[in-house]
């Protein structure tokens, strides 16, 4: 608990941290405040209840940009400046540190998510949608399972492989992720080897567009497919045995 | 009695042998010195002994039971923590703190004022080499070791704080403390060490024990290390 608390207490020092989220905030408010002008698909959003799923993608992919950013440099840095010899020579054992630096790193990006959604919520009474604040903060637990598969993911990673090699990798899964849908398109479009590659890919990569889609089911009163659920919790299973079990040979 | 014992211990790096069929005894209560030249094999036997590092070959003993300090010699703490707090942070990570315990945070105050320091707001962003090099001493303390090992326990400090900290662990010599010390400043290994070993390229070439040499331990280890380099 205390290696998780340090963690916290490090990264909310993060100046990363903050633009990003005041980045979303005033994403938010800007699509909040300007409904009218704005059109997806040729027709034009006048309405909260259609913008919001639009807002839940955003503000997701940017929790999940912010776990990105603060997990792929936690397990390296606390062996670069020898963090580690103090708390291995305490006895603690690997898996539990991983994990818990791996905690910290998911609390602040849920903070970070948590802060985006509460600015959700203050657009949706000031547009005069009050009723539906109970469905965006269910929504809200989709973006959790978000970041907990970027931060256990690029925690597991950033164990085993240097740091710009988990970054590189974890961008290519992040994107992957999050814009599954216009993947799914292009391997659907082509018939070849290419076509093929790409639904090998896709069976890889984490759902990120699927959670997004599902918050924004549940604020639209759509039905929810549970399987992205599940593989979503599989997929954080997966990544957080990596974690726990992913060895460093020396700290 | 034997504390902590390596038989023919050897770390190697793929082809790079680091330690090189190490043997040696550390006796309970003893203050021993590993010495050596930069690239002797010291840290990476510190690191063996506290577990941070497996041997390639050979076995470390160390008695049962017996608690272990340390404090390596480039410590990193949180800038923006005070000296209490890492002192806290780390009494946590051993499960010895309960926040609430009065006595507990007079125990962590009470190693702050053994190293020279003070429970004060002053963050460890402000804190001198020296500082944080006593932080370091004092944090190895929480457990209450049997065995402490420090790794240039008094390298950046200036005189009065080489006097302070060569002090205190005088006073924990005396307490029963069995400490390893790797330092290149040999005055202070005179000092305070009962005995050592030096070490070269890995091998220990020599031993040494204090009092016994008619050769002052400098000498000797300008003579043993500072040939061939």
């Amino acid at each position: 608990m205390e290696i998780t608390i340090n963690v916290v207490r490090e990264k909310i020092r993060k100046k990363t941290l903050y633009i990003t989220t005041i980045l979303g905030i005033l994403v938010v408010a800007l699509f909040s405040t300007d409904m009218g002008s704005l059109t997806v698909g040729g027709k034009r959003i006048n309405d909260y209840y259609v913008l919001i799923p639009i807002l839940i993608n955003v503000v997701n992919f940017l929790a999940g940009a912010i776990a990105l950013a603060i997990s792929v440099t936690t397990v390296p840095n606390e062996y670069e400046r020898r963090t580690s010899h103090l708390v291995w020579s305490r006895g603690v054992d690997q898996g539990r540190y991983h994990f818990s630096l791996a905690a910290g790193n998911m609390i602040v990006s849920w903070i970070s998510g948590g802060i985006l959604y509460a600015t959700l919520c203050i657009f949706a009474i000031v547009n005069g949608y009050a009723n539906i604040l109970g469905k965006i903060i269910g929504a809200s637990l989709f973006m959790l399972l978000y970041v907990a598969i970027i931060c256990m993911l690029t925690t597991a990673l950033s164990i085993q492989l240097p740091v710009a090699v988990t970054g590189v990798i974890m961008i290519l899964l992040f994107a992957g992720g999050a814009f599954r849908s216009i993947l799914t398109l292009v391997a659907a479009a082509l018939t070849g080897v290419g076509g093929k590659v790409i639904k090998r890919i896709l069976q890889i990569l984490p759902n990120l567009a699927g959670l997004s889609k599902q918050a924004g089911n549940l604020v639209q009163g759509n039905p929810i497919n549970v399987n992205v659920i599940i593989t979503s919790l599989l997929f954080i299973w997966i990544a957080g045995l990596g974690v726990l079990f992913f060895r460093k040979k020396e700290a | 009695m034997e504390f902590i014992k390596l038989e023919n211990v050897t770390k190697k790096y793929k082809e790079n042998t680091v330690v090189d069929n190490l043997s040696l005894t550390i006796n309970k209560g003893e203050v021993f010195a590993l010495l050596g030249a930069n690239g002797a094999g010291k840290t990476t036997t510190i690191k063996m002994i506290l577990g941070l590092s497996k041997a390639s070959e050979g076995t470390i003993k160390i008695e049962e039971g017996a608690k272990i300090g340390y404090s390596p010699e480039t410590p990193y703490f949180p800038p923006y923590l005070t000296a209490m707090e890492v002192m806290s942070y780390y009494a946590g990570i051993e499960g010895k703190k309960d926040k609430k315990e009065k006595k507990d945070k007079d125990y962590l105050r009470s190693l702050l004022d053994l190293t020279g320091l003070e429970d004060t707001k002053v963050k460890v962003k402000n804190y001198s080499k020296g500082m944080i090099q006593r932080l370091a001493l004092a944090q190895a303390l929480i457990s209450d070791p049997d065995i402490l090992i420090l790794d240039e326990p008094t390298a950046g400090l200036d005189a009065l704080g080489r006097k302070h900290n060569l002090e205190l662990l005088r006073r924990l010599k005396e307490k029963g403390k069995t400490i390893i010390i790797n330092s290149h400043i040999l005055h202070d290994i005179e000092a305070i060490c009962d005995r050592g070993v030096i070490m070269k390229k890995g091998k220990v070439i020599d031993t040494w024990t204090n009092g016994s040499d008619s050769e002052s331990l400098e000498d000797k280890f300008i003579r043993l290390v500072g040939e061939e380099e």
